[in-house]
């Protein structure tokens, strides 16, 4: 059963009682929340999730409950909460879905380890996965919702997620926070977007989260096996460069980039070592998104 | 005189990468990136201990090098990095 | 490889030390690895590079003279006592990846700042210095006390 198909009564009672208990890629996620801004916000923005079966585990407990401040009584804030504890200081109520959003991610970024977790934006093409690796601000969210708008399909703006045995990469669909200025960029590019509320004044400025598109999430079990890794870097005004990367410099910035490298061991020099190994290794520069879809295109075609 | 013996390196999972090298060493759980001369210094110190000077000779004619005091400096700080990280150890020549 | 491609948390002298993910790229410093076949080249990987860029590293100080403090308006000092978020990046290193969003208390005022201190610290806080603590705050923490 998918979210959507919850009338804003029956979502709202899952909410403020036992828990919605929502599928995101292999994990389950279980949110609590009172707010009515944010039961409304994720009744649209999570409509095409499917929830978890009620005999599943689900990983991740999560709430967002308002916080009163002796020192700012009149202030509406909210707090973010994973497993009773708050990893965040408290924020305007009206931060709730973005707050909620950043916490799932670092949640899943600090927990999970039975998967080696690259810090990159995932796409599939053509059965394979295109891998985006890239550090905060590289524009990996815009490009993400660039390529899954023409028709790749999104596994993540944020995390490349690999099971370190096998080389599968697994789909993990959620809401993308578009910053700033890339909210406009999208808004005029991909006018069928849907995207959430403007929320100004968070750590990164204005948040505006753009849905993955249906298809993208429904077919979040099907994993792929990766065949071209592109490290993309936006540099205004520059003209664009889709150049051949040597497998050793991208195994450094691979390693470099996951989250976990470390906390796997040899597992994980294996699986970076076999994943380059087995890849098209390129590095892109582009100012120019239409030149830059253009290249990412020629490149999956094969 | 000291010399170096890099005794584990049976132990280290080694990939070729043309002419550089990923080394993961499983006692530390560390990756370890390293040129041709990295390795070769630790394929050299595994074949027998081998002291500084001795190991920068045998470098020179392997690289086709002339070694010169700062040569023989930069040997001697890689082998203290690596007997820092565990990846060779020092002999005594009395031993 | 070239020299501009190294990632930043790698550059490192050619024969020198490990670099950790907080140190600053030293560009004079810099060399190449292929390039530098003449001299052997190591570098290791430093763990959680990838959550350092979004994290907040800061190193913990033990002098109370140089710890961040705030006065309230009795002109009293409270020392600030920082969850170390996700703890030591190394064992052997005094530096603490705060996490993605650093917290923390101020001591009891009532107390001096040798007690507080050690409050702190009994409670698994971390002091850090003024510079840190004003650091941080330009990036938006700690502004809740």
């Amino acid at each position: 059963m998918k979210v959507g198909q919850l009338s804003l009564d029956e979502f709202h009672a899952l909410l403020i009682g036992q828990g919605l208990r929502v599928k995101m890629g292999p994990f389950n996620l279980s949110v609590q929340t009172r707010l009515p801004l944010l039961i409304r916000q994720l009744h649209q923005m999570y409509s095409h999730y499917s929830l978890a079966e009620e005999d599943e585990i689900v990983e991740f407990h999560v709430r967002v409950i308002p916080k009163h401040s002796i020192r700012q009584p009149l202030a509406r804030l909210i707090r973010f909460e994973v497993d009773g504890r708050s990893p965040f200081p408290p924020v305007p109520v009206e931060q709730a879905l973005a707050t909620l959003e950043w916490g799932v991610n670092l949640v899943i970024a600090m927990r999970i380890n039975h998967l080696l977790l690259f810090h990159s934006a995932t796409v599939e093409r053509n059965g394979h996965v295109l891998l985006l690796p890239a550090w905060p601000g590289s524009g990996k969210t815009t490009l993400s919702a660039m390529l899954m708008h023409r028709g790749y399909r999104l596994f993540s703006d944020e995390f490349g997620l690999m099971a370190p045995e096998t080389g599968d990469f697994f789909p993990l669909p959620r809401l993308m926070p578009l910053k700033n200025q890339s909210i406009e960029i999208i808004r005029h590019y991909l006018p069928e977007a849907v995207l959430g509320p403007e929320i100004p004044g968070t750590l990164k400025g204005t948040v505006a989260h753009i849905r993955p598109p249906q298809a993208s999430i429904e077919r979040a079990d099907e994993a792929a096996q990766p065949r071209w890794i592109v490290f993309p870097k936006w540099v205004a005004g520059a003209a664009l460069r889709l150049e051949s990367l040597p497998q050793s410099e991208a195994f450094l910035l691979l390693a470099t980039n996951a989250f976990n490298y470390e906390v796997l061991g040899e597992a994980a020099f294996d699986a970076v070592t076999r994943l380059v190994r087995g890849c098209e290794c390129r590095k892109l520069v582009y100012s120019d998104f239409d030149s830059a879809l253009v290249a990412l295109d020629e490149l999956t075609d094969g | 005189m000291n010399s170096w013996y890099s005794s584990r390196f049976s132990l280290l999972r080694i990939e070729s990468w043309e002419s550089e090298f990923t080394v993961f060493q499983p006692e530390s759980e560390k990756t370890h990136f390293l040129n041709e001369m990295g390795l070769q210094i630790l394929v050299m110190l595994d074949q027998s201990p081998t002291s500084l000077e001795v190991l920068c000779r045998k470098l020179s004619e392997y690289f086709t090098l002339q070694p010169d005091a700062q040569f023989l400096r930069q040997v001697a700080q890689i082998l203290q990095r690596y007997e820092a990280l565990g990846l060779i150890e020092r002999v005594k020549e009395s031993e | 490889m070239s020299e501009k491609n190294i990632p930043e948390q790698l550059k490192q002298d050619a024969v020198g030390e490990q670099t950790t993910a907080v140190s600053p790229p030293q560009p004079t410093r810099r060399r190449l690895l292929k390039s530098t076949v003449t001299i052997p080249v190591i570098m290791t990987l430093h763990s959680g590079a990838a959550l350092a860029r979004t994290s907040n590293l800061v190193g913990a100080v033990t002098d109370l003279d140089s710890a961040a403090k705030k006065m309230n308006d009795l002109e009293q000092a409270r020392i600030v006592c920082v969850n170390p978020g996700d703890g030591l990046i190394e064992e052997s290193s005094s530096t603490y990846d705060l996490g993605m969003n650093p917290t923390a208390v101020l001591g009891e005022a009532s107390q001096d700042l040798e007690t507080q201190a050690q409050n702190c610290q009994a409670g698994g806080g971390i002091l850090i210095s003024a510079t840190a603590f004003t650091s941080l705050q330009g990036r938006g923490f700690f502004t809740d006390l």
